[in-house]
């Protein structure tokens, strides 16, 4: 064999060789690679984290507690020992330990009783056989009743009893919380979706709120109307209570003159109009009758507080009358009139700057100039940014009522623009969007009606965002305007993640966006420049 | 190696091509994210990751296409061939250069996530997860493209060769997902599909084996790139 075909042969030698090395390799790799996918998949060769939910109690109940703590050292100086809050859970302990979601109120309460052990202490009943955990016998039944009625409210395994015996004067005050709407339970510790799934888990801001509202002998009325569609949601009703109001739901047009009287007997109670889709009944002074309108004008007078919220895409004509009704306080819902189609709509208020990236609806709301927005601004910047996020709200106009002063206390931006209708109506700016007016009546008694033109302030998502202060600012409009006790300002709640953003603006969106824009521009922009020289050169 | 690199990237920023990718890269990501999460009210950032690996399949093939096309067609890879420089450090130093380009261009975008910060808790693990996961899928894809590169002196060929192994790599995912979730076929196809070995990584959960998986079919594509240049330089 001479030198070339020795050559040729250990080519095409190697070159086989090469072929079937490269074909031992790839199929090495695809083997390899099924082998340790099956024995990760079945070994689990993961690594990850896992997350536990932080329930430790926020700096937020120092403040909420405070008074109590101080009259618990009194009373101790006083009689010997203070009277402790008993949060008293309806199942064993070590089976609340493992229920879902029975372990996070319960790690909850042992966190409060640990914070505060002067205050809070916690028990365990088995409502079988009317036992606590020391043996002793417990009257179940007593916490059943419900005030002004002969029915007696259930008591589940899920359910809890706080209680309180206040050592100056021997009385003992209560509250029984049972879950109604769930069967897991415990979902007043929760702020349900509508389609009753937890958006967040808020269980230091209401057992902080039950333990204050038993440590408290005062407990003013909300008194919600009923019979105009109106509509509350859940976590407002929780709000109320956190506040230290019992609920009640009144038919204005079934009250009498005197049942009237009563509802401003207590000057912290509160009427609250939420949202009403039909129209209330005109005034009918001057003709003899008592209209509803009359009824409220009387409630007023004697001192009574209003709360009201409208939806403004309720039509004009659905809300004639209350609107009319409280224009002669000083506060109207601003409206434009085609006078051509004989048809009205509310101005509803748009910011392409001051809200959160989308429509432009979802405004970022301002506090308005004047003491009280002040102090409402304050309150709410206590624990958190202090941003009140307002959806779809009409503008209101501040005039000179008859009857009452009014301020604003949250405005839009200037760059606001009012829309009716698809169409743009005004263009001027700083739109009220929250207002209170201030009624003078004679004896002292004064009363206070806050007006928003929006549902939004206590809707659900609102009120558990993180990033905004819904829930503070309503809170503050109670505590400021209504002299509601002190709120749980702040207190945690921890939300389900939703991947949202939080407090993020249309104007700070729109800086990102121009710094995303700006990194490649340069690039090109250097580029250009240095190839260009290059080519110069 | 080094000179290699350097070698190319210097041929990326003295010519247009680097700044052309990075404009392009850049300008996209910044859009999507956008997009995905400011405009969306979203922290999720794994949608951003998503479309960033589908657009990385378009875009790395268009960076490698001329890695060794343009040496053949320049008739420069004879000299390359016979320098002091072995083939391993050739290839190496090319995809280097390659992957520096991507990862530099990636990363920049990925600062972006700083501006959610005050408006979000980011979850560190999902966000690493899907960085990985996506570096690691970059450096199989330029693995793909310098393999095609050398297989042809047309870069466009080139590059579409590369989209094309891409794609069948997607249509793997796809395949597999219209199978019977027990059939044993699914089980292979997904222990060699490019996306869906991603997923773990997208949910914050770190795969030993996948990331060996990425690691294995990158340095295979490397191997075959430097077979093919074994066997050119001895015919």
């Amino acid at each position: 064999m001479n030198k070339f075909s020795r050559l040729t042969s250990a080519v095409r030698t190697r070159k086989a060789s090469s072929g079937i090395l490269t074909a031992a390799v790839i199929a090495v790799v695809i083997a390899l690679n099924v082998v340790l996918y099956t024995l990760s998949v079945t070994y689990g060769w993961f690594v990850y984290r896992t997350e536990e939910l932080d329930l430790s109690v926020s700096d937020a109940t120092d403040a909420y507690f405070a008074d109590a703590l101080k009259k618990a050292e009194e009373d101790k100086a006083l009689f010997g020992e203070a009277g402790k809050v008993t949060v008293s859970f309806c199942m064993a302990k070590d089976e609340l330990t493992k229920h879902n979601p029975g372990s996070f109120v319960h790690q909850t309460a042992l966190n409060l009783a640990q914070k505060y052990p002067e205050l809070i202490e916690i028990d365990y009943i088995n409502i079988i056989t009317q036992m606590n955990s020391a043996g002793e016998p417990v009257d179940l039944s007593k916490y059943r009743e419900v005030e002004g009625t002969d029915v007696l409210a259930p008591i589940y395994n899920t359910s809890l009893i706080f209680s309180y015996t206040d050592p100056a004067t021997g009385e003992e005050s209560f509250r029984l919380v049972t879950d109604y709407m769930t069967s897991a339970g415990f979902s007043s510790f929760f702020t349900l979706n509508s389609d009753m799934t937890s958006s967040s888990y808020v269980g230091e801001e209401i057992m902080s709120a039950y333990i204050g509202w038993v440590l408290r002998a005062d407990h003013p009325t909300a008194y919600l109307t009923s019979g105009h569609g109106e509509s509350i949601s859940p976590i407002f009703s929780t709000m109320l209570t956190a506040l230290g109001y019992n609920i009640r739901t009144v038919n204005i047009r079934d009250l009498s003159a005197t049942e009237i009287e009563e509802l401003s007997a207590n000057p912290k109670n509160v009427l609250i109009i939420s949202n009403p889709t039909t129209n209330f009944g005109a005034s009918l002074s001057g003709t003899g009758a008592y209209g509803e309108l009359d009824r409220i004008e009387d409630y007023i007078e004697r001192g009574g507080n209003l709360y009201v919220t409208l939806d403004p895409y309720v039509a004009v004509k659905n809300n004639l009358n209350l609107v009319s009704f409280l224009a002669d306080y000083g506060i109207s819902v601003s409206t434009y009139e085609n006078k051509e189609a004989d048809v009205s709509f509310r101005n509803i208020v748009k910011d392409t700057t001051s809200s959160i990236p989308g429509d432009g609806y979802t405004l970022v709301g301002r506090y308005a100039e004047g003491e009280l927005a002040e102090k409402i601004r304050a309150n709410t910047e206590l624990f958190g940014s202090g941003k009140v996020l307002l959806r779809e709200a009409a503008a209101l106009t501040l005039t000179p009522g008859k009857k009452a002063t009014a301020s604003a206390v949250l405005v839009s931006s200037p760059s606001a623009i009012c829309v009716a209708n698809g169409a743009t109506t005004d263009t001027e700016g700083s739109y009220c969007l929250a207002a209170n007016a201030v009624v003078v009546n004679e004896g002292g008694k004064n009363a206070n009606i806050f007006v928003s033109a929006t549902s939004y302030i206590t809707a659900t998502d609102a009120i558990v965002s993180d990033g905004y202060s819904n829930k503070d600012f309503v809170y503050a409009v109670f505590d400021e305007i209504f002299s509601a006790q002190t709120p749980p300002y702040g207190c945690k709640s921890i939300m389900v993640e939703t991947g949202t953003l939080q407090g993020l603006t249309m104007g700070t969106a729109r800086i990102y966006t121009l710094i995303a824009a700006l990194i490649p521009t340069a690039i090109a922009v250097v580029g250009a420049v240095i190839v260009i020289r290059r080519k110069r050169r | 190696m080094l000179a290699i690199f350097k070698r190319e990237m210097r041929s990326y920023f003295t010519g247009v091509i680097g700044y052309v990718f990075l404009f392009i890269f850049l300008a996209v990501g910044g859009a999507v994210f956008c997009l995905t999460t400011l405009y969306s009210m979203s922290s999720n950032v794994s949608n951003f990751f998503t479309i960033m690996l589908l657009f990385s399949g378009i875009m790395l093939p268009l960076l490698t296409m001329k890695s060794f096309s343009e040496e053949r067609k320049a008739k420069t890879e004879q000299l390359l061939l016979t320098a002091p420089v072995s083939i391993p450090s050739m290839v190496l130093g090319k995809f280097l250069a390659s992957y520096v380009m991507f990862a530099g261009a990636l990363l920049i975008n990925s600062l972006y996530f700083l501006f959610l910060t005050p408006y979000a808790e980011l979850k560190a693990a999902i966000l690493f997860g899907n960085l990985l996961a996506i570096l690691l899928v970059g450096a199989v894809f330029i693995a793909i493209g310098l393999f095609v590169s050398s297989l042809t002196e047309n870069q466009l060929s080139a590059a579409i060769g590369t989209i094309a192994i891409i794609l069948v790599f997607l249509a793997i995912g796809l395949v597999n997902s219209l199978l019977p979730s027990d059939y044993w076929l699914r089980f292979v196809l997904d222990s060699i599909s490019v996306f869906s070995r991603f997923g773990y990584f997208s949910l914050g959960v770190f795969d030993v084996a996948g990331l060996v998986f990425y690691l294995l079919l990158a340095a295979l594509f490397l191997y075959l790139t430097m077979r093919v240049y074994d066997r050119r330089r001895y015919n």
